[in-house]
């Protein structure tokens, strides 16, 4: 969830009133933010990825200012003039096909502002705009720009323009190389032989999307007249920025002009501020929330909400949907922000009176019975993680190389696979306690995730070590036979080969005929590859072969 | 029952002996005696008197004794006899004189003066000049005790008469005897009915309780207030022991346990929780993708086909949708689970008739960056409440109970978004030192989840950080150090 930083002084400035620090506090919480920290100058909020429009300071104020009822519904100027004619080849087709776009003229900014406006483009390229790929902003000085605009892909050393931040002019390759922006976002039109510009009539280069805009264009305290535009790949993603980005800058006040994206065969008028509604039905509003509200109580709460209602037949209300609210697609998410306006500690807890039979897990009685028996045999449990390194499950025990559940993405190479089995976690376990007392006997009940003929198949595995000075096979012996006979079961050992163990020292455990796992006394390899000098004999047990021992009166 | 015996004062063999010998002696003695009596070393009488005087059993008085020795001349002396013995039986045997210059054959050069000053003094013997040499002239016998006091002395007496007293001092003066003064100690037993004399052993034997000789011994006291050495013992886990607690509140809520897999589709773990494969918490980034396996969607073609419709247009359940082309290919991959609330939907399925409630608890997979509150692996708990007539006053109830069953006084709420509830809700919890901790996060199923399930009744979920209570119940303040793989931690960790 994005975390956006606040100036109180200009929040407040917004809001138009004076707000206590609680007051402001308690009326954040109430539009879903988390307060991170909060001093005089600074307020820091982690707000929800789902109101874009509160990601900035604009949005915030006025949400704030509707919740205290101090503004009315959603409202802008337009500016008189006629739409900004924006003209788009179809040569952009292949890399970077949708852009829109607004201007907001007669806007005042403060430092301030500029910092919020850049921390919302930041914002909205993180969420909605995939880092960019989807969608991507650009803010610039309409004043520096003489329309009409040209949206076009071009060959990258045909282009040539001198970036933000930048002090000469660079070609489009250059810009993905050479400038910080490039290098982070050039894959996204790297590999297409044309890259996207946006450039006006004069041939003046706005930007190169998704990478960067041009020096020409930049925006500052000064600036009077924006140009916004959003470039990308989902008309979804694009509307989105562009709406969230156009409603924030009109409310530091001017007026809206549109533009007229002229494509070859459509004209769209950015932005698209389509009246969109949404019904609520009482009856629904009143099963869902569970509070014994009226129709009236309901209009007066979604117009704190900052929507303009109208009364339906049948106890219906209509609510009118601003264009920065998109995330209302069903009547639940307006019962949510009725149930906001309403303070959600006000609401009354009610407990469930619904009866039902609480059941464990099938296995969980089996789990707590082997765990006792292993505690009382002397045992100690641990807990090991069950994403683990390849060099861990495969290379040092020796094990042969098998699949394994393996993580694409790892954050680190000792998460990069899920176990398929205890015996190497335990003893990676001891490596971490080669100095620690011995004799050490620990054991592990847990998770492992097996891969059958390419599908996984989790099981419930028992490991368990001892080892000291001196330890003998009989030792762990003693532990499977003691085991299983407080099992009720029989078990039968067969000789087995195994690379973990010593040839000759290592057995398979059957049960039921059926084989279930595997003991033995630690090959000296082995123990050396984990940097333990003290002999060790272990076990290894699939308990989900055991399961049939669940019921409490089986036959 | 009567342990009379068992326990006394601690006594030991010897000193036991040491009592009886004293009581023999009368009740009373010197150490010398004591030892003779007891046939030991009088050095060791020292240490065993002062221990019982300690206990209380006796009573030491210290004697300053003289002590007579020999010298090593004076042990010559005592062989040979005196040099002034040796010169009278030779002048006896020599018929009364004998030149000067043959005394040697008796005395040793350096007595030989000191004892013609004994002659001349007592008259026993003159020295006569004579032409060939002078001669030792016997005059008289003069008796002397020097002998036998010598040989008393080296007899190890101590005792003199007062008669003896000047032939003792000569012989201090000549070298012959010296004179130490000498510690002695008188032992006296204390009356003193109380105490009895029993043997006291460290260990009880078998041997002792079968041949019914632990009525005669008495244990030795141990220091109960010194430190044992540590157990390795055997224990549970004190993190899982955790999560079992929990999930015993819940058992006895009446919430039935649920599990699922590591392995999902991203169908159940995220289409069927109608988040849109454009959703920013879908990236890659956001979940661990998996290879090596291939994965078919464990849905019917139904279900794939209204979560389809849900998330384009909403289907038939009253919603817009995301407006956008649902991808069957984005579903199919394979992940690790990213949160719990899939198997909650993966029981809904299968569960259609109210009333339900279950949970699940067990390890969820997000790719964050490793540090002290954040793991790759860690525990999520969640839990569902479905039947007619549920509403978020339900929620807030279960939420409230619940958190009143793990010990928590108070809660607050606050609306919060998930992309699968609505309304969404986060609670707070009060610590008593910790003051409020944001641990559980709930909802209501949003329509768009429900009705491609088929469940016609709403249901609430909760879902719970249950790893941060963890920490907070164990005391530690880094995620990691649940799963610590320090033994010595884990030998030492307390569970209260």
């Amino acid at each position: 969830m994005p975390v956006i930083s606040l100036n109180r002084a200009d929040l407040l400035s917004l809001v138009g009133k004076e707000l206590t620090f609680s007051e402001l506090e308690d009326l954040l919480t109430s539009m879903k933010c988390e307060l991170e920290s909060s001093n005089d100058v600074e307020i820091i909020v982690e707000v929800t990825s789902d109101r874009p429009d509160l990601f900035s300071a604009e949005g915030m104020s006025r949400a704030i200012r509707n919740y205290l009822g101090i503004g009315s519904f959603y409202s802008f100027k337009k500016h008189p003039g006629s739409p900004i004619e924006l003209i788009v080849s179809e040569s952009v087709d292949t890399v970077r096909p949708l852009i829109v776009a607004s201007a907001v003229r007669g806007v005042s900014l403060t430092e301030e502002a500029l910092r919020q406006l850049m921390q919302l483009q930041e914002k909205l390229h993180n969420t909605y705009g995939s880092n960019r790929r989807k969608a991507s902003i650009g803010v610039y000085d309409l004043d520096k720009i003489s329309p009409p605009l040209f949206y076009e892909a071009r060959l990258p050393e045909k282009i040539r323009f001198m970036p933000l931040e930048h002090h000469s002019e660079l070609s489009g390759r250059e810009v993905l190389e050479l400038t910080p922006k490039g290098k982070e976002y050039g894959d996204i039109i790297s590999k297409s032989p044309l890259y996207p510009l946006l450039v006006d009539s004069n041939g003046k280069v706005l930007s190169m999307p998704p990478i960067i805009n041009s020096e020409d264009a930049r925006v500052s305290v000064a600036t009077k007249n924006l140009l916004i535009d959003v470039t990308g790949l989902d008309m979804r993603s694009v509307g989105i920025c562009l709406n969230i980005m156009t409603t924030s800058a009109l409310e530091r006040g001017g007026s809206l002009q549109c533009v007229e994206v002229k494509c070859k065969d459509k004209v769209l008028r950015t932005p698209i501020f389509a009246d969109s509604f949404q019904d609520l039905d009482l009856k629904r509003a009143k099963e869902i929330s569970g509070l014994d509200l009226t129709i009236s109580e309901i209009d007066s709460l979604l117009k704190r909400m900052g929507y303009e209602t109208e009364a339906l037949e049948n106890g219906a209300i209509r609510a009118k949907i601003p264009p920065y609210r998109v995330d209302i697609l069903h009547e639940v998410d307006l019962i949510e922000d009725v149930m906001m306006a309403y303070g959600l500690n006000r609401v009354q807890p009610l407990f469930p009176r619904v009866h039902t039979i609480g059941k464990p897990l099938e296995g969980n009685r089996l789990r707590a019975r082997i765990r006792d028996l292993m505690i009382g045999m002397g045992f100690i449990e641990v807990a090991t993680y069950v994403l683990s390194s390849r060099d861990l499950m495969v290379n040092r025990p020796m094990l042969n190389e098998r699949p394994l559940v393996e993580v694409v993405n790892p954050v680190s190479s000792e998460y990069a696979v899920l176990r398929d089995m205890l015996l190497p976690k335990l003893l990676g376990f001891m490596s971490a306690n080669a100095h620690v007392e011995y004799p050490q006997k620990i054991f592990e009940y847990g998770s492992v995730v097996i891969v059958e003929n390419g599908s996984p198949k989790m099981a419930n595995h028992l490991g368990a070590v001892t080892s000291d000075a001196r330890v003998s096979f009989e030792e762990i012996q003693a532990a499977a036979f003691s085991l299983f006979k407080n099992l009720s079961k029989d078990v039968e050992l067969k000789r087995k080969s195994s690379s973990l163990f010593i040839e000759g020292r290592v057995a398979s455990i059957n049960v039921d005929g059926m084989e279930i796992g595997i003991l033995g006394e630690i090959h000296p390899q082995i123990l050396v590859n984990f940097g333990l000098y003290n002999p060790a004999v272990a076990m290894e047990v699939n308990v989900s072969k055991l399961m049939n021992l669940e019921s409490l009166f089986r036959g | 029952m009567s342990r009379q015996g068992v326990v006394g004062m601690s006594l030991s063999q010897s000193e036991v002996e040491f009592l009886n010998t004293l009581d023999l002696l009368g009740g009373k003695a010197v150490s010398s005696t004591i030892a003779a009596k007891m046939g030991v070393p009088e050095s060791s009488i020292f240490p065993l008197s002062s221990l019982l005087a300690q206990k209380g059993y006796v009573k030491i008085t210290e004697l300053i004794k003289e002590k007579f020795s020999l010298t090593d001349e004076g042990c010559y002396c005592a062989s040979k006899g005196m040099p002034e013995t040796r010169l009278m039986d030779l002048l006896k045997k020599k018929g009364g004189q004998v030149p000067l210059k043959e005394l040697s054959a008796v005395l040793k050069q350096n007595e030989i003066s000191p004892v013609l000053g004994w002659g001349k003094k007592t008259g026993a013997f003159s020295i006569e000049k004579r032409p060939d040499g002078p001669y030792v002239v016997l005059k008289k016998d003069v008796p002397h005790y020097s002998d036998s006091l010598l040989a008393k002395i080296e007899n190890g007496s101590n005792s003199f008469d007062e008669k003896e007293y000047p032939a003792l001092r000569d012989l201090i003066s000549r070298g012959l005897v010296v004179k130490k003064d000498q510690k002695e100690i008188v032992v006296e037993l204390v009356a003193n009915p109380n105490r009895d004399r029993k043997v006291t052993v460290s260990v009880l034997t078998s041997e002792d309780i079968k041949s019914g000789k632990w009525r005669e011994i008495s244990l030795r006291p141990y220091d109960v207030s010194a430190a044992p050495p540590a157990l390795k013992i055997g224990k549970k886990h004190s993190y899982l022991e955790f999560l079992e607690e929990v999930k015993e509140i819940l058992f006895n809520m009446g919430f039935e346990e649920t599990e699922g897999q590591f392995v999902e589709t991203e169908f159940w773990n995220f289409d069927v929780l109608f988040q849109a494969q454009d959703h920013p918490a879908r990236a890659v980034h956001d979940s661990f993708q998996v290879k090596n396996i291939s994965l078919k969607i464990d849905a019917p073609s139904e279900l794939i086909e209204s979560v389809k419709l849900a998330h384009e247009s909403g289907g038939n359940t009253g919603s817009k949708g995301w407006n956008y082309r649902w991808d069957i290919e984005t579903a199919k991959r394979p992940l690790l689970r990213t949160q719990m609330t899939v198997n909650s939907v993966r029981y809904l399925h299968s569960h259609k008739h109210p009333p339900v409630k279950a949970f699940s608890l067990s390890k969820v997979f997000r790719p964050d960056v490793i540090d002290s509150r954040h793991m790759v692996e860690f525990c999520q708990l969640d839990g569902i409440i479905g039947d007619q007539g549920i509403t978020v006053r339900h929620l807030l109830g279960i939420l409230q109970e619940f958190s009143r069953q793990l010990g928590f006084k108070r809660i607050k709420f606050r609306p919060s978004y998930y992309p699968f509830t609505e309304p969404s809700i986060d609670a707070y919890v009060e610590h008593p030192k910790l003051g409020w901790i944001e641990c559980l996060g709930a909802g209501m199923f949003r329509p768009e989840v429900l009705g491609p399930l088929g469940i016609n009744f709403p249901v609430i979920a909760w879902g719970i950080g249950i790893d941060r209570l963890a920490m907070i119940r164990l005391g530690i303040n880094d995620i990691r150090e649940l799963h610590t793989d320090d033994l010595g931690k884990l030998r030492g960790w307390g569970w209260w």
